[in-house]
Formats: C-alpha cells, sequence, structure tokens
C-alpha cells in the first residue's frame, strides 16, 4: 500500500535537476526572446507566401507518411502478433530493422537505387531499353524514404498493445459467437486504437524534425527552409522564427502522443502474460500475407543495405582508403560518449525526483526536460549557434557546444531509461533501509544505485548510439575541420563520393542496430518457467519505450 | 513519566491529513505500547491503520501529535528523527527485501558499526530463530513467500529495534501457510522477547497472534483490549460487527431487575453492564454462539437460511415469540438434531449470557435505529462474503 504524499524532495535534488531543466529550456528560450526582438519584422517575414507554401509542405508530408506508415505498420503487427504467418519470429525481426537506417543514409540508398540512372536503371536498360526513370526527387521521394524508415513506429506500437492485450477479451468475443474477422474488428482494432495514434504521432513528429532526407530528396519543408535560410543569409531572424513555428506544432504532437500514451497505458488489461493468443490461420492468404511482408523489407531493408555494400565493394575495389572512417568514428565516439555521460549523470536528479516525488515542481522539471523531444535537432543547433556567438564565445565552435545540444536533444531518452528501472525498484526497499539506518545518500549509494544500475547503462548505451547517427546539429555545431561518421557521410554524398561514404554508413547502421536491439530488449515476452527466468532483475510488464529514439537525421 | 517505566512507543494525539482527501488519515489517535506485547492494529481497509505504522516508523510526516520512543521524543512539535534513528524495525508487506543481496546480507544490513565476526554471529543467530540456517546464500528471488517472510523479520530484528512493526504480514501468504506463519511469527517474537505492532485487516490473524488488540475506524482507535475483551464485550457497534458475527438489538436496561436488559425478545441476561445506569437506552450484542438451539427454549422462531460451514452451521432464524420479525443468527456445531433441520421450520432456542454485551450512547443507538420500531439487525443478515469469511 503506498500512499500519495512524500515529503517535500531534498535540497540536494533539487539544486541539480534545477540546473538541469534550466539547461535543456535554455535553447527554446533563447529562440523566442531572438524572435521578439525582431519584432514586426519577423511577423513580416512569417506572412511571406513561401513560408505558407513551407508549411503546407511540412503538414502534407507529415500527413501522407503517418498515413502510410500506419497502413504499413498495423497489419505487419497483426500478421506478427496474431496470425499464423510462416517464419514469424525472422519477420518480426525484418520487419523492425529499417528503424535501423539513418534517414540520410537511407534516402542516399533510395537515390542510388530508385534515382533517375540509379542501380534499378542500369538493370533495366540491356533489358528493357529503360533510359531513364521518374524522378525521384521532391514529394514522392521523401514520401516512400520517410514511410519506408518510420512505419516501425507504428508497427512497435501496434505490436506492445497486442503482445500487453489480454487474450481473453478476443477469447470472450469468440465465445460470444464473433468470427475471426469480426473480433479484429469489434474489439482488437478499438483496443488497438490508442496505440495506433500514438505511433501514428510519433511518425508525424519524426517526419516534421527530420532534416536528411527532406534534404537530399530537395523537398521543401521547414527543416531544410531553416537550413537554406540559415545558410544563405546573415540576417537569422527567419530562421529563427521558422523554428518557432515548427516548435510549436511539433509541441502540439507531443502533447497528443503524450495524452495518448497515458490512453493507451488505461487500456491496458493486466500484464497479460503467461496465456496463450488465438493464432488465426491465413490459409490461402498467407500467400498473400509473405508477398507483402517481402516487398516491405525488400524495399526498407536490403535495398538500403546492399546499396550502401554495393559502393563499399566499388569503393575498395576502387583502393579508396579507409582512413577517411577511422578519424571520423574516433571523433563521432569522442563526443558521443561524453553526452551519453554527461545525460545520465543529469537525468539521475531528474528521474529520481519526478518518480519518488510526485509534486507539481517535480512535474514541471519533467515536462521541462521532455521538452527536448518537441525540439528538432536543427532548431537546438540554430539556438545554440546564436546563444554561442552572443553570449559564449569560448565556446562556440568547440565541441562542447555540441555535446550539449546532443543533451538538450536526448536527455530525454536517459531519463525514460532511469526512470523505468527506479519505477522497477519498490519505494519499500528504500524504506526499509532507511529503517536499518540509512541516510537519504546512504540509500542511494548501497541500495537504488545498485538496482538502477541497468537503466544507467541503458541510458548511456540509447544516448550514445542515437548521438552517433545525429546529422543536422552535427552539421552546424562541429567545428571547422571536426569530421564525424555523420558529416562524412553528409559532405561524401553532398559531392558524390558514394564510394567514400559507404564505410561511414555501414557503421552507423551497426551502431543504430545495436540501439534498437536496447529498446526491443524490453518488449514484454511470454513468462519463462524455470530459475533463469526468475532473476530479480527480470523486467516485469514492462513496454518498449519508443521516445523518438530515431529523429536523429 | 518515572525513569523506570518506559514503554517502547507512545503516540500522542497523531494526526495525518493527506492533500486532497476531506477526512483525515489518523485522527487524534492515542496509543501506549508495553513492553513485550504484541500489539495488533485491526481495522478495514482505509482506516488508517497503514498511515499509523508509517508514522510511526517515521516514513510519514504527521500533521500533529507525538511519538516517543523508549521515552525519548521522536517527533513532535519541533522534534523530528529520521527513520534511521528511531530504532524502529519494519516488516513490509511485501517483505521488501533488497533483490541484490543474499539472504544473510539482507539481515546483516542493519548490522552496523560491529566487527565482522560479531556480525557474523548475529546474521546465524537470527537465521536460526527463524529457522532459515542453511539458506544464508541464497537470493530472495529463490525463496519460497513463507521463508522470504522470515528473512524480513530476521532482518528487522537484527539491530534490535526497541520495537518492530509488521504491516500486513500475513496478507501475501495462502491460507494454510498463513495460519502456521501466524504462530511461527509469534513464536519468533515472543523467543526474542520484542515487542511488536502488527498490522491486519484480518480478525482470525488479530485474535490469533496479539496480547491486545486496536480496533481502529476511520483513523481512530474504537477500543483497546486484549482479544477476549474486544471479543465478548465490543464497546461499539462497528467493532461488536467487523470482530466476529453479532446480533444487534436496541434494548433499555431495567429498573426492576439488576443486570437483566429489555429487548425485542424480551428480558436478556447480561453480566457486565460497564456500570451503566438502570434506565439507560442502549445496544445489546449477542454473539451467535450464544444462542443456543433447545427444545426447551423460551424463544421461538422460524428458520429462513442455513449455511453449511464444515464445523459450524449458521442458522438464520426469524423469531415468532416472544416478540416475531426479529432475524437472528445463530451459530451451532452440526449435531444430528441440527442436520436435520430444514429450512422453513420452527425451532425452540434459548440464550446464554456469555457473549452478551451492552452498547451504550445515542451513536449506538441511533447505528441500528431503523424504521417501525425493531429494524432488522444488521449482523444477522450477514452479507455473502462475510459469512463466507467466518466459515
Amino acid at each position: 500500500m503506498s500512499r500519495g504524499a512524500t515529503p517535500r524532495p531534498p535540497f540536494w535534488l533539487v539544486a541539480p535537476a534545477t540546473l538541469v531543466a534550466g539547461a535543456t529550456v535554455l535553447p527554446l528560450a533563447y529562440l523566442v526572446v531572438r524572435t521578439l526582438e525582431a519584432g514586426p519584422q519577423a511577423w513580416h517575414l512569417l506572412l511571406r507566401p513561401r513560408t505558407a507554401t513551407v508549411v503546407a509542405n511540412s503538414l502534407l508530408l507529415a500527413a501522407a507518411v503517418t498515413a502510410a506508415a500506419v497502413a504499413i505498420g498495423v497489419p505487419l503487427a497483426w500478421l506478427t502478433t496474431r496470425s499464423d504467418l510462416p517464419f514469424r519470429r525472422i519477420w518480426t525481426v525484418l520487419t523492425m530493422m529499417p528503424l535501423v537506417i539513418p534517414s540520410y543514409v537511407g534516402s542516399f540508398a533510395i537515390v542510388s537505387a530508385f534515382g533517375p540512372r540509379g542501380i534499378l536503371q542500369r538493370w533495366l536498360q540491356p533489358l528493357l531499353g529503360v533510359e531513364r526513370l521518374p524522378e525521384i526527387y521532391g514529394f514522392f521521394g521523401a514520401w516512400l524514404t520517410l514511410t519506408l524508415f518510420t512505419y516501425p513506429y507504428v508497427l512497435l506500437s501496434a505490436r506492445g498493445m497486442l503482445l500487453r492485450m489480454d487474450p481473453d477479451l478476443e477469447a470472450a468475443a469468440r465465445s460470444l459467437g464473433w468470427g475471426p474477422v469480426a473480433t479484429f474488428f469489434r474489439v482488437t482494432l478499438p483496443l488497438l486504437r490508442p496505440a495506433i495514434l500514438a505511433g501514428g504521432l510519433l511518425v508525424a513528429m519524426y517526419t516534421l524534425s527530420d532534416f536528411g532526407a527532406v534534404t537530399m530528396l530537395q523537398y521543401e519543408t521547414f527543416t531544410r527552409a531553416i537550413y537554406v535560410q540559415y545558410q544563405a543569409s546573415l540576417d537569422r531572424a527567419l530562421a529563427a522564427s521558422l523554428s518557432l513555428v515548427l516548435v510549436a506544432i511539433t509541441t502540439l504532437l507531443l502533447a497528443g502522443e503524450s495524452y495518448l500514451r497515458g490512453q493507451a497505458r488505461y487500456a491496458r488489461v493486466g500484464t497479460g502474460v503467461g496465456r496463450p493468443v488465438t493464432i488465426v490461420r491465413l490459409g490461402r492468404w498467407r500467400w498473400a500475407a509473405l508477398a507483402f511482408c517481402s516487398l516491405i523489407v525488400c524495399l526498407a531493408l536490403v535495398v538500403p543495405v546492399a546499396v550502401v555494400v554495393h559502393w563499399l565493394i566499388r569503393g575498395l575495389a576502387a583502393g579508396e582508403p579507409l582512413q577517411f572512417v577511422w578519424r571520423p568514428l574516433v571523433n563521432s565516439v569522442t563526443v558521443s560518449a561524453a553526452a551519453a555521460g554527461v545525460s545520465v549523470a543529469a537525468a539521475l536528479p531528474i528521474a529520481i525526483l519526478s518518480v519518488r516525488y510526485q509534486g507539481r515542481f517535480a512535474r514541471l522539471l519533467e515536462r521541462a526536460v521532455y521538452l527536448g523531444h518537441a525540439l528538432p535537432g536543427i532548431v537546438v543547433a540554430l539556438s545554440l549557434v546564436f546563444f554561442g556567438i552572443r553570449y559564449a564565445t569560448p565556446l562556440y565552435q568547440t565541441t562542447a557546444l555540441l555535446v550539449l545540444a546532443y543533451v538538450v536533444l536526448f536527455l530525454p531518452q536517459a531519463v525514460g531509461a532511469v526512470q523505468a528501472s527506479l519505477r522497477q525498484v519498490n519505494p519499500h526497499l528504500e524504506e526499509a533501509a532507511r529503517t536499518l539506518g540509512r541516510r537519504p545518500l546512504e540509500v542511494i549509494r548501497e541500495v537504488t544505485g545498485p538496482l538502477v544500475l541497468p537503466g544507467l547503462f541503458a541510458g548511456f548505451a540509447l544516448v550514445f548510439l542515437t548521438a552517433m547517427k545525429e546529422l543536422p546539429a552535427t552539421l552546424l555545431l562541429s567545428p571547422i575541420g571536426f569530421k564525424t561518421l555523420a558529416t562524412q557521410v553528409w559532405s561524401a554524398t553532398a559531392e558524390a563520393f558514394f564510394a567514400r561514404a559507404a564505410a561511414p554508413m555501414l557503421v552507423l547502421i551497426l551502431a543504430s542496430g545495436l540501439s534498437l536491439a536496447l529498446v526491443l530488449e524490453r518488449e514484454p515476452t511470454p513468462v519463462r518457467t524455470g530459475r533463469s527466468a526468475a532473476k530479480w532483475r527480470r523486467p516485469e510488464g514492462t513496454e518498449p519505450e519508443l521516445t523518438r529514439p530515431g529523429a536523429t537525421g | 513519566m518515572t525513569v523506570n517505566f518506559r514503554p517502547p512507543l507512545v503516540a500522542e494525539g497523531l494526526t495525518k491529513r493527506y492533500p486532497g482527501s476531506p477526512l483525515p488519515a489518523v485522527r487524534n489517535l492515542h496509543l501506549e505500547v508495553r513492553a513485550g506485547e504484541i500489539l495488533t492494529l485491526l481495522g478495514p481497509s482505509g482506516c488508517g491503520k497503514t498511515t499509523t505504522l508509517r508514522l510511526l516508523a517515521g516514513l510519514e510526516h504527521p500533521d500533529a501529535g507525538a511519538i516517543y520512543v523508549q521515552g525519548r521524543l521522536v517527533c513532535g512539535p519541533g522534534v523530528w528523527v529520521p527513520p534511521e534513528r528511531r530504532g524502529v524495525g519494519m516488516v513490509f508487506q511485501d517483505y521488501a527485501l533488497f533483490p541484490h543481496l543474499t539472504v544473510a546480507e539482507n539481515v546483516a544490513f542493519g548490522l552496523r558499526g560491529l566487527s565482522r565476526g560479531e556480525r557474523e554471529r548475529r546474521v546465524s543467530e537470527l537465521l536460526s530463530l527463524v529457522g532459515l540456517r542453511g539458506l544464508a546464500r541464497r537470493y530472495p528471488h529463490e525463496l519460497s513467500g513463507g521463508q522470504q517472510q522470515r528473512v524480513a523479520l530476521a532482518r528487522a530484528l537484527a539491530p534490535r529495534p526497541a520495537v518492530v512493526l509488521l504491516d500486513e504480514p500475513f496478507s501475501n501468504l495462502d491460507a494454510a501457510l498463513r495460519v502456521q506463519m501466524r504462530e511461527e511469527v509469534r513464536r519468533i517474537l515472543k523467543e526474542y522477547g520484542t515487542t511488536a505492532v502488527l498490522v491486519t485487516h484480518d480478525q482470525k490473524d488479530a485474535l490469533a497472534i496479539s496480547d491486545r488488540i486496536a480496533v481502529m475506524n476511520r483513523g481512530a482507535v474504537e477500543q483497546l483490549g486484549t482479544p477476549q475483551e474486544v471479543y465478548a464485550s465490543p464497546r461499539t457497534t462497528f467493532v461488536a460487527r467487523f470482530v466476529g458475527q453479532t446480533n444487534l438489538l436496541p434494548g433499555r436496561l431495567s429498573e426492576r431487575r439488576p443486570y437483566v436488559v429489555e429487548t425485542p425478545l424480551g428480558p436478556v441476561p447480561c453480566a457486565d453492564l460497564r456500570g451503566a445506569r438502570p434506565g439507560t437506552q442502549c445496544v445489546v450484542s449477542i454473539r451467535p454462539d450464544s444462542l443456543d438451539l433447545d427444545p426447551q427454549g423460551r424463544l421461538l422462531g422460524r428458520v429462513t437460511r442455513i449455511v453449511y460451514g464444515g464445523n459450524v452451521l449458521e442458522v438464520l432464524v426469524e423469531s415468532l415469540e416472544p416478540f416475531p420479525g426479529v432475524p437472528l443468527l445463530i451459530h451451532t456445531p452440526p449435531s444430528p438434531v441440527a442436520s436435520g433441520l430444514r429450512e422453513g421450520q420452527t425451532v425452540r432456542f434459548s440464550l446464554r449470557p456469555d457473549s452478551v454485551s451492552i452498547i451504550e450512547g445515542e451513536a449506538a443507538c441511533a447505528a441500528i435505529a431503523g424504521h417501525e420500531g425493531y429494524r432488522v439487525p444488521e449482523a444477522a443478515v450477514p452479507e455473502e462474503s462475510e459469512l463466507a469469511h467466518s466459515l
């Protein structure tokens, strides 16, 4: 019986937590100040027709990508959890894998494969005499790319719900006389709706904040317009005000997403593990299902990996030196590790405060930190550039500012991981330690700390791997001459040194593959029997926290 | 307070209100725990008993009141001793064993400032006290529920606290283990000579294990006494209904005959009047085991329902003579006569004064006062669950 009211949080928690929350709000606050300074001029700029085009383009793309992602993700989720699809386990893994392809790598692969004179055209020419494929740049290319690499958000969210859902509900519908199809539409789908909406909102947010794909595929959305504006003109007021509009939209989506996430939690009935679900037999439909899965996996996974490998082989054959990998790799690892370390250290007070002292103040701090979710990388980078030039000149053009940008962007992931493991630590354990003579800080050292260690590691790894892939902030904030894997890929593809980009891309795919494995590790698994299952670290009833691990391109 | 008389734990006027709830969870609670006793806080869920325990342990701050541990003020106006310096042990409902530590490390957790050898000696002493000698190196997840509870108890006892608090100690155990652990916990506490306060909502646990019981309702203690006192002479209608089953009837102390209460069943003898004056309006509590099926009995009634409970038959009767219409619950052993009973049949029964007590006060009378003179004594029409509970 744990009753709500907790004592006032101690100062030694409040002080660092406030500091951290303040630091994360800094970029946004600065952006607001900057825009207000511009005054009526900012309004003037925002009311130009070009702004309207940018807004319309962005929203259109977000809507189209979300719809397509739902249309792909939900059937896949159902097929891999509730049907007798052959090789279900393998499809489960393969259909989630596109999440590991950073969007700028993905769009490079799409352009390289399906561009007007891409690999596909070269194959088709001798067979059918095709001279040129239709244009891939613009809306279609951006839509295709972003759909292929974001549908897993819907898939994961819907899967999570299907796995948590009490199978007895479907069994009850069957026993009340409804067939498998009717059961799906009358019971399963309504229960899935919050999860689908939550996953869809993640896709929309990703699309809005994506930089790599839209820039590479030359489709004019917010992020591209901001970047172009920043690059082209010395007056940055427009970039700042565009950023604010984008932040406003993503904040709305974030609010919707967190609301729906709450709803999705309510819909859970029990932890629902261990009971077998009714598996629907596909019969002849299985061939259609297999074709569908194959097509998606082929486009979203096989093509990008094959293209990267293709260029790698060509590069190695042409004697492309591997030195272009080594230096950026070291740089990437260094700044990412620094960001991960700082993030985890900063996450700890926030997480403890929000989980153990659930007051209004703690909620406020938590919200402030989660604001990072609503901030596209390009916006954070831009505001830190402004801030660095104006107020922190010694920091400008140092990796410290880059690390700060990563922390602002990815701190929510670290906080989420630490919170998740902290929630699994029974607060009675801490109280027991108190009654056995330990002071609050000793309790953290001897009881809470050792028990949340896995969460700290997970948080570190998540931030580390996500920072490795990050592109827009890295592009804007890297000191001159400081190359990372992501910027290496960017400049090599921009200059059409495709072979030179291949090796860094492969490293990035591997890195994000690891981070995906970390997220999926938390997916609920059926109860196993035997001693190995009874480990004390068993993640009871946990679900994969899909906190935008991918909006890095 | 003299130097020699230092009760292990005293609470004075404890009050705790949670923000957002209109009524205080604990209100003006007084409690004095005697050295070496097992005192149980008994009450329905939400009556404030767990909050009381947490206040005593220092895990919650009270809004008012004071707490003394062995005569030392640990909580009061301007005084706050944190839980780690109170010398109060606690056994949590879910045991709260540290999952990253072995059984021995858990038990040793509270032993500080001892030499290594001393610590090991104490741990093995405690483990043999709770009967877990061979399991010192196991981890908590490798233990059964009963074993985990023993470890939790050993861990709380290890630092020799002035008093150990146990929160719903038996609620996570199945029925058979529960009875066994009840005896086991009492043995361990007595053998170790510990003072203990435990919290439960189960009257069977409370009656079986306690030296004294404090029956709590809505944040306050309604009656404090030995299990026998609380059962045989409940002081309030709440206590009468919560501890065991009972028949509550309105009554008035006879002015002509001493130790007799006038009730709808006629004059009823009552051994303990608690000094109430003749003529006082009161409520009479008649335990179902004070009513006997008796062919020579003065009372006549019709059987309305029979519930078979193994070692006891619960017979619901509606009285016909001397006054009709009063429903009564009778407990009787399943004798051949009783087993022959059928619903609808009329029976004679009589009343023994052993478990008859009176409850004074307007509140008590109001609690059972109903329409048309005599209302149904509520406990005589127990809900399904209440019946099941008493089987």
